[in-house]
């Protein structure tokens, strides 16, 4: 058989003959199908014969189309006319989709369609005549002109969709005067939670502890928030400063923003741009109020900030003009991955109270290092100091949170995510130390590829089971971790399949103690005995029946949990009767027979008297 | 990697969906607990494909300023050709997907990967992805926060758009 990657028509189309019985259901002439197409999708009675081609004529009536405008897809598959619709496994149910071409058979946009008319014609012929070369070019040909096509069409939508990228001032103040918003913003401990319990604030928070203090001085945020406002001058203040060197002398007379604690720091900006973060986090000691900027530049702590600043007016003016609002950190994104500088402490002469530079990073523009940079108004710029005057308080996020407990889940789940792998890993790992002989027996149950796979396919089903957070653990996990967590779930599977896999595995691991004594309801040890030989002698044929067997039960549980707690003795009540009748009379010998064999009788027969030395 | 196979008169073409787990909406997720965003694309015909506020668009696989996704699953293979799929998403994008049919809750970008990925391959997308949103609306917050979030845009950059201009036959 051809290596055909096929999907579920095939296989449906091999799985008929031996019958679904379950499908076929009361009327088995008439199958109701869905056709989907173009956001709606409608029910249809076929007969079970019907071929596509009849299908087609049906639905072309029914959408008011020319049949060759149609094109079924059934589970990826275009249907053909000559096929009948049981024969691609279109059974009670399912749904196939339409697509129903346009007249000139041309793509969305106007441009390059001409070149498709010709193409689809061709279209079909290579289908059938599977010409695979002749099905890449022209996709390949044709996708070009569209696609500059596109681009000259976009044109105009792209400006558009830029205009509602986060980043632009309009957005910003669009976004501001949304009430919720402001709301939020208004509310003070909301915005102080919201900052401080962000995760890479708590990150910033543990290398500067001095930021914490920042946090809870509210005039300092405060002053920040409204600072921080004013793109338009935060940007005006990089594209003076970023020209000039380094500056010995605090004032720059471009500035005309009144600090003398501007340029130092700006220029520090112009290089900090691509600084790294580290430094940023050095500098961030502390980024407002009056010279808090000394301190800044030389990266001291914030003490000697809060203490009396030197140079009292310029706070002071700032304080005057701030409204009483909480702190938001402006969010700025200039490129991937970088830092961007968004607020700037400007001077209160240049606060206008304009509402544009909130940006909160809805639209994905950013990494996950967009942070929102303060930019404290740099006192005398020290050559030290190439720091970057950014403290990088991280609140992209407004992690307001109303519900505390839902933060602290969050950090939770983040840390019991590295404490369950690490914690898996090492149960697992002193176990394998402690049992080199269980270690040979995952070593080996590693080396077998299709168990390993099983587990590998029981896992999301098992961890949507557990209920746990399972994309956190199937997404984080290292990789080694993850394949420890597969064993060890294989294992206790296993464990809990006791009458099946036992006879398997429990000879190596009841020795090693890691598996309970069975309890399920055979006390009687002796079958066991004679279970063993028949484990022992032939071990690799044996084993491979066996991990068989092993396979299909897990493949059986994965498909039908429910199929768990069935006792065996019931599971197999007929094969016991049977059994019985034929004089086995030993009632546990026959259940672990059959349990052993799953089921088979005959197989079973052959054990049991193998065992009782016929 | 296309498949064709000649002799079968058929030629795959492999579908993936990518998976970016970033924050979309970032200032939502953290607070709401475990719910990191979840968004995703489609990839096919060497293009991603993807749904935001301002409709249906294209970009090479990876090309959003999110960047490169936090998975790439793989869905299967399609039969159907770039040009269908052109036709597809044109009327997908005349209909459940116009612009003006972006619901952050009710059909979002998940919604879209999903009903691309059946239509493609007949398969869907994990659920912990498209149940997002019930996960969100489920939450305090999360309501708190939905006349909020209705309201505003989420598009990624970097794309074009896909499927014909508003009006246009």
């Amino acid at each position: 058989m051809p290596h055909v990657i096929s999907r579920t028509p095939r296989m449906a189309q091999s799985g008929r003959p031996s019958g679904l019985p379950a499908d076929k259901k009361i009327s088995s002439s008439v199958t109701r199908v869905i056709v989907k197409t173009a956001g709606k999708q409608e029910d249809f009675m076929i007969a079970d014969d019907t071929s596509v081609r009849q299908f087609k004529e049906k639905l072309s009536t029914h959408f008011k189309c020319q049949m060759d405008q149609l094109v079924l897809v059934f589970m990826g598959r275009l249907l053909k006319d000559h096929d009948t619709l049981s024969q691609r496994g279109i059974l009670d149910g399912h749904t196939i989709h339409l697509v129903i071409k346009s007249k000139r058979s041309s793509r969305s946009l106007a441009h390059s369609s001409r070149k498709l008319l010709t193409e689809e014609p061709c279209h079909r012929d290579r289908n059938t005549e599977g010409n695979s070369n002749g099905v890449y070019q022209p996709a390949g040909v044709s996708h070009t002109p569209v696609e500059s096509a596109l681009l000259v069409e976009s044109d105009a939508p792209k400006t558009h969709t830029q205009d509602l990228e986060v980043g632009s001032p309009e957005y910003i103040a669009q976004m501001l005067q949304n009430p919720s918003i402001q709301q939020l913003l208004s509310d003070t401990d909301l915005m102080r939670q919201f900052i401080s319990e962000h995760p890479d604030m708590q990150q910033l928070m543990q290398q500067n502890p001095e930021v914490s203090h920042i946090l809870d001085n509210s005039e300092i945020l405060w002053q920040t928030l409204e600072l921080a406002r004013n793109l338009a001058v935060i940007q005006e203040i990089m594209q003076i400063q970023q020209p000039e060197q380094n500056l010995e002398h605090p004032l720059s007379p471009q500035a005309h923003l009144g600090l003398e604690t501007m340029p130092g720091g700006d220029n520090a900006l112009g290089q900090s741009y691509v600084d790294c973060n580290d430094q940023m986090l050095n500098s961030s000691q502390d980024p407002f109020g009056g010279n808090p900027f000394t301190a800044l530049l030389e990266g001291q702590v914030l003490e000697q900030v809060q203490s009396s600043p030197p140079s009292p007016t310029p706070p002071q003016e700032r304080r005057d003009q701030l409204p009483q609002l909480p702190t938001t950190r402006v969010i700025y994104t200039s490129s991937r991955g970088l830092s961007s500088i968004t607020s700037a402490n400007v001077t209160p002469n240049r606060v206008n109270h304009t509402p544009s530079a909130y940006a909160t990073t809805i639209s994905a523009t950013c990494q996950s290092h967009t942070c929102p940079v303060q930019q404290p108004a740099g006192v005398p710029a020290l050559p030290s100091i190439e720091l970057t005057q950014q403290p990088q308080a991280e609140d992209k996020d407004g992690t307001i949170s109303l519900d505390r407990s839902d933060q602290k889940l969050e950090d939770d789940l983040q840390a019991s995510d590295e404490q369950i792998s690490s914690q898996i890993t090492g149960n697992m790992m002193q176990l394998l130390l402690n049992n080199p002989y269980l270690a040979a027996q995952v070593m080996l149950f590693i080396s077998m590829p299709q168990l390993s796979e099983q587990c590998r396919q029981q896992l999301p089903a098992f961890l949507q089971q557990t209920q746990l957070p399972d994309m956190l653990i199937a997404l984080a996990n290292p990789k080694a971790s993850q394949a420890i967590l597969q064993i060890e779930q294989g294992l206790q599977l296993l464990a809990t399949e006791a009458p099946v896999v036992l006879p398997w595995v429990a000879p190596y691991l009841w020795g090693l103690g890691w598996l309970p004594a069975p309890s399920c309801s055979y006390p009687d040890t002796v079958p066991w005995a004679w279970d063993v030989p028949d484990i022992a002698e032939p071990k690799d044929p044996e084993c491979c029946h066996k991990s068989g067997t092993v396979l299909q039960k897990l493949q059986s549980l994965a498909e039908d949990p429910s199929q768990l707690p069935q006792a065996p003795e019931i599971r197999f009540s007929q094969q016991m009767e049977s059994l019985q009748a034929m004089g086995f009379g030993n009632h546990h010998a026959n259940l672990q027979a059959l349990i052993a064999t799953e089921g088979d009788t005959s197989a079973a027969i052959r054990k049991l008297r193998r065992s009782q030395g016929f | 990697p296309c498949k064709s196979y000649p002799w079968a008169e058929i030629t795959l073409f492999p579908v993936w969906y990518l998976l970016f787990l970033r924050p979309v909406l970032s200032f939502l997720a953290y607070p709401v607990s475990s719910l990191r965003c979840r968004h995703t694309s489609i990839v096919v015909h060497k293009d991603e494909f993807y749904f935001g506020s301002s409709g249906i668009s294209s970009c090479p696989p990876g090309g959003t300023l999110l960047g490169p996704p936090d998975s790439v699953v793989d869905v299967g293979s399609t039969e159907v050709t770039e040009e269908l799929f052109q036709e597809y998403l044109s009327s997908l994008g005349e209909s459940l997907f116009r612009r003006e049919a972006y619901d952050v809750f009710e059909n979002n970008c998940n919604t879209f990967t999903n009903e691309v990925a059946q239509f493609l391959t007949g398969r869907k997308i994990p659920s912990y992805i498209t149940d997002l949103p019930s996960e969100i609306l489920s939450t305090p917050f999360g309501q708190a926060l939905r006349p909020f979030l209705v309201s505003i845009q989420i598009q990624p950059p970097g794309g074009s758009p896909v499927g014909r201009p508003n009006g246009q036959s």
